[in-house]
């Protein structure tokens, strides 16, 4: 007879009906390829940014010099506020927007079903198409913008070929690739309150904008919360945009953090430097993501 | 009065109804520009007020796009990508997340939480050092530094365990008790039981991965290995391409394939990603 | 067919014993209940004879056999699960199939015993259905169908009948004794209802907090109560329970190690006023608290000097709510329990 261990179950760390080593014959090749290409690269990248480096001569040890650089830059700072203006308004202005549309296309008539697959479709498309229709509607001498606001009786606009409306034109972009996403997540929250407490606060005779702000608002607020970080991290990374649509320019005024690194990386061939700019990246982006698991544990509740 | 509340209702809804379709031309109008652009001559996009419906259809951009680089290469090559990708997926992150889901083994825990720690790492925080360790492997411009990255899914891995921990333990027992092997139970009952939840991730990635052009941007300098959206841009620095007419081309080459899939599976594709946002 | 023999079976899981030094036989054929509330361990003892779960003590043996270390799919035995735990994705011809195909049975073969058992159970019209199609009862008869397809020599089953509603649950008891007559196969069978139990079973292992209280046929359980524990299980209402130094002041027979006194509700008779004693037996005076009547039957509930009583009558006497009244019980109709809550003779019956 098989010996057993004393409390009867099956001995300890195996699972009936397959061999000790199975279950690690399923995880690794996940394990391995996660550590190689996410885990791995993060603590490279740490490494990296303590070197200066141009991939053709030896690495030379700086110390936090790549830091120092980075931070004394006035180019640094003004990508760091272009990051931080681009990702906020685009964020603002999205969730706004798309609170007022979820409400209002919260039906299942076929016209709002049909209102709210159009609006979603910039989701699935690649975000370079997007750039590059924007881009061609906001050309200033044959666009169509500029012809639709002469139409209106406004002026025209240099849309992206002017420092002082690129960052918006881009915001616009953003917008709108942005917007159904989340209006539909928005529109999920919705219609998973209960109606009967729509018919209790009409029973109770309160105006339609106290619903909202008391009743509605507070139900929806866990998804208006994971919108609100998921938007903001997918911004704060946004790189086809300025890409396609201004290479940061006119002028550095829409060079963002992951287009300034990639340029240092891969056109300056400042590998250190830019390892710098990353790791000043994730230290953002991880202090949002926890942040975000913070408050998803305490405040925001649901019900 | 009975009449004028009424009267009123209609303007409402006649109000309500014109705001939808503005609503909806602002997101549609863009796409449809993209393809009358891609059908007009190059004279017809160099005018202001601009013409809407060009004289008559001109397929030539989508020739002068398809022609002026290796377009087939490019479009095989986001093929091969994502459905490698899809392959690699499915094969990967369904015994992962069984084993974690229902299987007792050392270090499972940290194991885990690596798997999931790795969903906070976007692949824009982490192309510098890839590009270089993918450098030293030699597998810059080759297929490989295309889909390794996201043959693992720490998503799928997390959703489809989810899944599966939500099968209800007798099913399991009887399968058992009909004399079902481990892999039989994985492959005939839990598998097919799990589908709705693993067409939702392999749809994602499909997108996901079709659209993607910063990561093969990064990992490729050769037309050989590059993806379609990277190819329509290269469009751009092509002299006989760079107008807009055939960069629209290009582009509705790009988008075509997705946007004939969501208009086919629209109602499954908006389920899929408002799943993705629902905890 | 098969016996089943349970020889001081434990089962601990982190220190908490859930069965306690359980010795049970079961013979061929027999259709065996266990019986006993939530958590007495009567399902654990199931899905270990099934080989679901490991004694953490103790031998089982199937068919003279030693089983203990046979994996559960080769120990000849088929169960039928609580939620059914009908495979959702396959008709309802997959499932049964399934351990057929299992077991490498040839096509032909697998064809005939799938109509067979089919027609048993009335699912020929439905085989190839998707199991959400079908109701409450149908998934329970693709259940069972599954279960004898495999023409176990033991079946088991696990609460089988909770999930259906009352009307679909009797008649559904009538057809497994009918198919129990039928494959005149071992049956175990789990559940928490005792008339489920006393219907069902030819055999009545009642347990409670992992200890098995009595094991008997059902008459026997009814009329010979092991012990207070399985005297108040069986029956409803439950047994009348009185504590023994309460009760000696209505009648001093009483033997002096008795402990508690029983007797059953629908043993009484209710009496308008005392009457002549034609057999040797006990007058309680009482007042009715409620009454429920059932149509064919009442039950009071009665107050007394004894405490609350409740009493089952058949008869025609159905006092009002406050109205005093005598009941009567014969002293052959007492239970006497000692300190250990065992039962002991009674010597005045």
């Amino acid at each position: 007879m098989r010996k057993r261990k004393g409390n009867g179950t099956y001995p300890e760390k195996t699972t009936p009906g397959m061999g000790k080593g199975v279950p690690y014959l399923m995880v690794l090749p996940s394990v391995l390829l996660l550590s190689l290409c996410y885990i791995f690269p993060i603590l490279y990248m740490l490494y990296l940014s303590f070197f200066k480096w141009d991939m053709l001569t030896d690495m030379e040890f700086v110390g936090i010099g790549n830091y120092r650089t980075l931070f004394s830059k006035t180019e640094f700072h003004q990508v760091l506020s272009n990051t931080f203006v681009f990702t906020f308004f685009t964020v603002a202005v999205a969730l706004c927007l798309a609170l007022v549309l979820a409400v209002w296309l919260n039906h299942n008539s076929k016209i709002h079903v049909f209102v709210q697959a159009a609006i979603f479709t910039p989701h699935i498309i690649a975000l370079v198409s997007v750039a590059f229709v924007w881009m061609w509607m906001m050309d200033p001498n044959y666009g169509l913008l500029n012809y639709v606001l002469n139409s209106l009786g406004l002026p025209a606009s240099q849309w992206l070929q002017s420092p002082d409306t690129a960052m918006t034109s881009l915001n616009i972009t953003s917008v709108w690739k942005l917007i159904g996403y989340d209006t539909l997540i928005l529109i999920a929250a919705l219609q998973s309150i209960p109606k009967s407490i729509y018919e209790a606060a009409e029973l109770d005779r309160a105006p339609k904008i106290v619903t909202f702000f008391k009743i509605i608002l507070p139900m929806v607020s866990p998804s208006l919360f994971f919108l609100l970080v998921m938007n903001t991290l997918t911004m704060f990374q946004n790189f086809d945009t300025v890409a396609v649509m201004t290479q940061g320019g006119p002028l550095g005024s829409t060079n963002t953090l992951v287009y300034y690194i990639y340029q240092n990386a891969f056109s300056f061939y400042k590998l250190g430097y830019a390892s710098a700019a990353g790791a000043v990246l994730s230290v953002i982006v991880g202090i949002m993501t926890l942040f975000y698991f913070r408050i998803l544990g305490k405040k925001v509740h649901y019900q | 009065m009975n009449k004028t509340s009424k009267g009123k209702k209609l303007i409402v809804s006649v109000i309500n109804v014109i705001g939808l379709c503005v609503v909806a031309a602002v997101f549609i109008l863009p796409f449809l520009w993209m393809v009358l652009t891609s059908v007009k001559t190059f004279a017809e996009t160099m005018t202001y007020p601009p013409v809407f419906l060009p004289g008559k259809i001109n397929l030539k951009n989508f020739a002068n796009a398809w022609g002026s680089g290796p377009f087939l290469r490019y479009f095989l090559n986001s093929c091969i990508v994502t459905f490698a990708v899809i392959a690699m997926q499915f094969l990967i992150t369904i015994p992962a997340a069984y084993a974690y889901a229902r299987c007792r083994f050392r270090g499972k825990n940290i194991m885990f939480g690596l798997t999931l720690s790795t969903l906070m790492i976007p692949t824009q925080l982490i192309f510098v050092p890839m590009f270089l360790v993918f450098s030293k492997m030699n597998l810059i411009n080759t297929y490989w530094s295309l889909i390794l990255p996201f043959c693992a899914s720490a998503f799928g891995i997390f959703m489809i365990r989810q899944r599966f921990m939500q099968i209800p333990e007798e099913i399991i027992e009887a399968a058992r008790l009909d004399d079902a092997s481990e892999l039989k139970i994985l492959t005939h009952i839990m598998v097919p039981m799990a589908r709705p939840t693993i067409t939702t991730m392999l749809l994602l990635t499909f997108i996901s991965r079709w659209n993607d052009y910063f990561w093969p941007m990064v990992m490729t300098t050769k037309d050989n290995v590059r993806t379609l959206a990277v190819g329509v841009t290269m469009l751009r620095e092509t002299e006989a391409a760079a107008s807009w007419n055939t960069l629209m081309a290009g582009n509705v080459i790009l988008v075509l394939p997705i946007l004939i899939i969501f208009i086919f599976t629209q109602k499954h594709i908006i389920q899929a990603f408002t799943y993705n946002g629902e905890k | 067919m098969a016996d089943i023999k349970l020889k001081g079976v434990y089962k601990r899981y982190d220190n908490k014993e859930v069965v306690k030094n359980l010795n049970l036989e079961i013979s061929e054929g027999e259709f065996a209940v266990l019986v006993g509330p939530s958590g007495c361990g009567k399902s654990t003892t199931l899905r270990m004879i099934a080989g679901l779960e490991h004694p953490s003590d103790g031998e089982i043996y199937i068919g003279g056999n030693l089983v203990n270390d046979v994996p559960a799919a080769k120990r000849d035995i088929a169960m039928v699960f609580q939620n059914y735990a009908i495979y959702p994705t396959m008709s309802v011809r997959g499932n049964i199939e399934f351990g057929l195909k299992n077991r490498k049975v040839p096509k032909g073969e697998r064809e005939e015993l799938i109509r067979d058992v089919c027609e048993i159970v009335g699912l020929s019209d439905y085989l190839e259905r998707k199991p959400g199609t079908l109701s409450g009862g149908q998934r329970q008869r693709v259940a069972l169908a599954r279960a004898m397809v495999k023409k176990p020599s033991v079946f088991l089953m696990d609460e089988p009948l909770s999930n259906l509603d009352a009307k679909l649950r009797t008649q559904m008891r009538s057809e497994l004794i009918e198919l129990h007559k039928r494959l005149n196969t071992t049956f175990i069978y789990v559940t928490h209802d005792q008339v489920e139990a006393m219907s069902m079973g030819s055999k009545i292992i009642v347990m409670n907090q992992g200890i098995k209280m009595q094991d008997a046929g059902p008459m026997e359980v009814y009329d010979k109560p092991a012990n207070v524990f399985s005297a108040q299980f069986i029956g409803t209402p439950p047994m009348n329970m009185v504590e023994a130094d309460v009760f000696r002041k209505l009648c001093q027979d009483i033997p002096v190690d008795c402990h508690k006194v029983g007797f059953r509700s629908e043993k009484v008779r209710m009496l308008r006023e005392e009457e002549e004693r034609s057999c040797p037996c006990v007058d309680i005076p009482c007042s009715v608290i409620t009454r429920e009547l059932l149509g064919a039957e009442a039950i009071f509930t009665l107050d007394s000097r004894l405490g609350h009583l409740q009493v089952k009558s058949l008869s025609d006497f159905l006092p009002e709510v406050g109205e005093p009244l005598v009941i009567r019980i014969g002293l052959e109709h007492l239970f006497f329990f000692d300190q250990t809550g065992n039962r002991m003779d009674n010597v005045l019956g």
